[in-house]
């Protein structure tokens, strides 16, 4: 079937041929114009009428009766009366045939077989075909400027593009043809579309969601515009909504209602991914008695979005009998805890804002901090449960409190008697694709207020680094941080247009840590030469710091999986071969300062305890060193020295950091590690690369046969070591490399004499000193610092405190027979 | 023809589908009026006091105590009767004159199409021959 037989089937058409003659943009400006056109000849009519009697506007008088001005006049308020009716009613067809798609579900009659976005994209390609329809029509024009496509390119690629004579109406299995079959149908069959989204960056995926996202655009613009639908009425408050039931002064002083909360009341229709939650709150709220719930999520602001949808249902009358009419007030426990000093006060006034509730009788009680309330009772001594039960054990009562899953496992869920009375309602994290929908209305608002705009891409970023770059809080609020707080930067950066890359450029900004938006130039070189930054200053090891060079430069990119961190390595090597060194070195390079390297010496943690010590007491309420090191500084490389030595329990938590790359603490929250290097360093297996070198082969070649013999000797199990990114042999050093390393040291003392005006002249005299005397088998270069400490710098010392060396003076040492001699000149 | 066509498709619409939509809308104003003044709720709760002003009477009997409660509680119920008595009285008469409002406005819907055309034509006439 042709494009245009498909579209007369409907009767949309006719309001489609309609909008060919006059759009919609233009029908509004004419509403606009007529209206404003009609008050003012009203205006001057009325002036015309009244300055008759008088006689300072003879003039005008004569004037207007001589060209029959005021018959003129109402002739043209009624013509402009007619468009303007006209407009409205052209409006009224236009908005009575559109399918909403999103928002509610429509019962669409017989005739329907496309929805209005189809039916426009079809129209503007009649004549031509369904490609250039798509770029063509307002819809498709939205579309690929939400995908971040700049209007020139679509008009180029679009004029490149050959018409396709007498294309078919593609077809659907649904009753109805919905812009999302479109968009299927030429993103798989139309090649040169599919390379000019790619191209770009675009996927399928984006594609759709940016078809989501217009959709959702403008069917909330239409929706909001038919006021007289009984839910919009519904928010209204009746006039005499209150006089039933009774008046509330002293939780109007600890408490606020919600159904003033600014995101109850919000224009947009958030897509509601509440409904199960609520629900439950429902069933638990019209019990007969005992008809309360009890919130358990994780910390942030998800609880108090379910109570938020709550409110809105409550406004749209959308809702089950027990909850139509209700208010819902928010206690804010923190200002009766600051009111309520000792445990008299404060029972009592618990005691009188719950009779309050009850008398009231059309409350809907929310205790946001219920935990602390309870803490905060416990410690003056009183039983707040006890004094609470009777009230919510009763009918006459709703009550929703919001705790934590950590202190709901902790405080609430073993007390039988509580439970009875609170049904336990657990609110889910968001996923991905959820937190993408409800950053749409968000999104659009901020939008309008800002005069921003904002792509696709953008909003899906905002949800992905959400998880990725913020270890701290729910992932759905921290996406809404992001969208709030971008918004006034972009403005300040004079960026009109957020598109991923600005999303990115701001998290860098905040969190410093480099996203993976523009590689700079600067940070380009970098990752191209790793091996020699890391080779400055790491000897001997060419083959270990080409391996971590590699996986450093796939993380970089965006080639590496992202629920993983960066990377992860084992070194495996005696001590002193450059294990340590390699990982600063990387805290320098990578991140800037080797400050950035925070160090775990895992033989401080083999007892039983050493996991309370990492990730926090759940007895105490202590933090864990190492979730808190994380905490503050979620980028860096992670030391774990010497990682054989711990005990089982922490191996099995690498097990999963490493795989996952999360944890989570004794308070429940999830820390994300999605941003640092670990590196575990061990002398496991030390002797068979000793015995290897000794024999003359590379211990590199025999990698398999080292990490054998560790999981033999039972050190590390096989599934651990196979989390790593990879394992890296170091091998012991050679006199050369102990020679250079040597000579890197002095130099780096030289440089401080330097400073003191003095110079040290480094010899291989000196240098093979060092490496005799400091280095030995067993502890490779580790040693040497040492020795150059007691030996040399102690000399110089010696010199400076007798005042034989002074600014300018030149220090030569000197060996003979192996003893050090010293020399000023 | 396309201009004709589309007309009659439009007044198809207005005189079907528009007018369905039109009673649909009538009642959903009518029962938005009947909320807004509370109607309902307030004829449900016809006799209780106002804003559930009440005292509880004494639990000991005290014949002085039990008259004073009595009579507070009395004067609370009398105020909520004449409160609700206005209001109801406001709210039926409101909904009163807009049902009888109704046929009017059915007879401009009908009459909308040529009223617009007599509106602007009649006002072009007024424009160009006075």
């Amino acid at each position: 079937m042709n494009i245009k037989k498909f579209l007369q089937q409907s009767s949309i058409y006719n309001v489609l041929a309609m909008e060919s003659i006059i759009s919609e943009d233009f029908r509004n400006k004419l509403s606009k114009i007529s209206k404003i056109i009609i008050t003012i000849l009203v205006l001057t009519l009325l002036f015309f009428y009244f300055s008759e009697n008088s006689v300072k506007f003879v003039g005008i008088k004569n004037f207007v009766n001589h060209y029959s001005l005021t018959t003129r006049l109402i002739g043209l308020i009624l013509f402009n009366l007619g468009i303007y009716i006209y407009s409205k009613l052209a409006n009224f067809y236009f908005s009575s045939t559109y399918y909403f798609e999103k928002i509610v579900q429509n019962k669409y009659s017989k005739d329907e077989f496309y929805t209005f976005s189809v039916g426009r994209i079809l129209y503007a390609g009649r004549k031509t075909d369904i490609l250039h329809g798509f770029f063509n029509s307002t819809v498709g024009k939205k579309i690929l400027l939400r995908l971040g496509v700049a209007k020139n390119d679509a008009i180029d690629f679009i004029n490149s593009q050959q018409i396709i004579q007498n294309e078919n109406a593609p077809e659907t299995q649904e009753k109805v043809f919905k812009i999302i079959d479109i968009a299927d149908y030429l993103y798989s069959t139309k090649i040169n579309f599919k390379k000019f989204l790619n191209s770009r960056g675009i996927t399928d995926k984006e594609l759709f969601g940016a078809i989501e996202w217009t959709v959702y655009e403008i069917e909330t613009k239409e929706y909001d515009s038919q006021w007289w639908r009984p839910e919009f009425l519904a928010k209204i408050k009746g006039l005499a909504e209150d006089w039933s039931f009774g008046q509330t002064f002293l939780l109007n002083k600890y408490g606020r209602n919600l159904m003033d909360d600014k995101e109850v009341n919000s224009e947009a229709i958030s897509f509601s991914s509440r409904e199960a939650e609520i629900g439950q709150i429902e069933n638990a709220l019209s019990k007969s008695s005992g008809s309360n719930a009890m919130l358990v999520g994780e910390p942030g602001q998800e609880k108090m979005q379910v109570i938020w949808s709550m409110c809105r249902n409550i406004k749209n009358d959308n809702i089950s009998a027990p909850l139509q009419g209700k208010k819902p007030i928010l206690l804010i426990a923190n200002f009766l805890i600051s009111a309520c000093k000792d445990k008299n006060s404060l029972e009592s006034q618990i005691i009188k804002i719950f009779s309050e509730v009850v008398s009231a009788g059309n409350i809907i009680l929310v205790i946001a901090n219920f935990t602390e309330l309870y803490k905060y009772s416990e410690s003056l001594g009183s039983d707040f449960l006890n004094i609470i039960n009777p009230f919510i054990a009763s009918t006459s009562i709703q009550v929703v409190s919001l705790v934590n899953s950590s202190d709901f496992h902790q405080y609430f869920e073993n007390n039988k008697i509580l439970m009875n009375d609170f049904e336990p309602v657990l609110v889910r994290s968001l996923n991905f694709d959820e937190i993408v929908k409800i950053i749409y209305a968000a999104a659009l608002e901020s939008e309008k207020k800002y005069n921003i705009y904002f792509t696709y891409q953008a909003i899906q970023e905002f949800a992905n680094s959400a998880s990725y770059y913020f270890s701290n809080g729910v992932s759905s609020d921290v996406a809404m941080n992001i969208l709030n707080e971008i918004s006034p930067w972009a403005i300040r950066n004079g960026y009109r247009l957020v598109g991923k890359d600005e999303v990115l450029e701001y998290i860098s900004k905040k969190t410093n840590i480099p996203t993976s938006g523009k590689i700079s130039e600067n940070e380009k070189n970098k990752l191209l030469n790793l091996e020699n930054l890391i080779g400055e200053r790491v000897v001997g090891q060419k083959d270990a710091i080409v391996a971590v060079s590699n996986a450093l430069r796939r993380a970089r990119t965006g080639v590496r999986n992202p629920n993983k961190p960066i990377g992860s390595f084992l070194f495996l090597g005696p001590t002193g071969v450059g294990k340590t060194e390699t990982a600063k070195a990387l805290a320098y390079v990578f991140f800037g300062s080797e400050t950035n390297m925070m160090r775990l010496d895992m033989s401080e943690y083999q007892t039983d305890d050493s996991m309370e010590r990492l990730i926090g007491s759940f007895d105490s309420g202590k933090p864990g060193i190492f979730s808190s090191m994380i905490r503050e500084k979620q980028y860096g490389v992670v030391l774990l020295d010497e990682f054989e030595k711990t005990n089982k329990d922490v191996l099995n938590l690498f097990l999963q950091i490493l795989d996952e790359g999360f944890f989570s603490d004794t308070s429940g929250q999830k820390v994300s590690t999605r941003n640092i290097i670990f590196i575990a360093t061990s002398n496991a297996g030390a002797d068979t690369i000793f015995e290897m070198v000794n024999a003359g082969k590379n211990p590199k070649d025999a990698q398999d046969e080292i990490v054998d013999e560790i999981v033999k000797k039972g050190l590390f199990k096989p599934e651990l070591i196979n989390r790593f990114d990879a394992t890296i042999i170091y091998k012991p050093l050679e006199d050369s490399d102990l020679k250079q390393i040597a000579k890197i040291m002095l130099e780096k003392v030289s440089d401080r004499m330097i400073e003191k005006g003095l110079i040290l002249e480094i010899s291989d005299t000196l240098i093979d000193y060092v490496v005799k005397n400091g280095s030995n088998k067993a502890f490779g270069a580790r040693p040497m610092n040492r020795f150059i400490q007691d030996s040399i710098e102690e000399n110089i010392a010696n010199l400076i405190l007798k005042g034989e060396a002074l600014s300018g003076k030149t220090i030569t040492f000197t060996v003979e027979n192996n003893i050090l001699g010293v020399k000023v000149s | 023809m396309k201009f004709l066509k589309t007309f009659l498709g439009y007044l198809k619409w207005h005189y079907g589908k528009a007018l369905n939509t039109t009673f649909v809308f009538w009642k959903n104003i009518l029962i938005f009026l009947f909320n807004f003044f509370s109607i309902k709720s307030l004829a449900g709760n016809f006799f209780s006091p106002w804003k559930r002003l009440a005292d509880s009477y004494p639990k000991n009997f005290n014949i002085k105590a039990y008259l004073f409660t009595f009579l507070a509680n009395s004067i609370s119920r009398i105020v909520g009767i004449l409160m609700r008595t206005i209001m109801i009285l406001v709210g039926l008469c409101t909904c009163a004159a807009y049902i009888l409002l109704l046929p009017f406005s059915l007879v401009v819907w009908l009459a909308l199409p040529i009223l617009v055309i007599a509106l602007i034509v009649f006002g072009l006439v007024l424009i160009i021959f006075s």
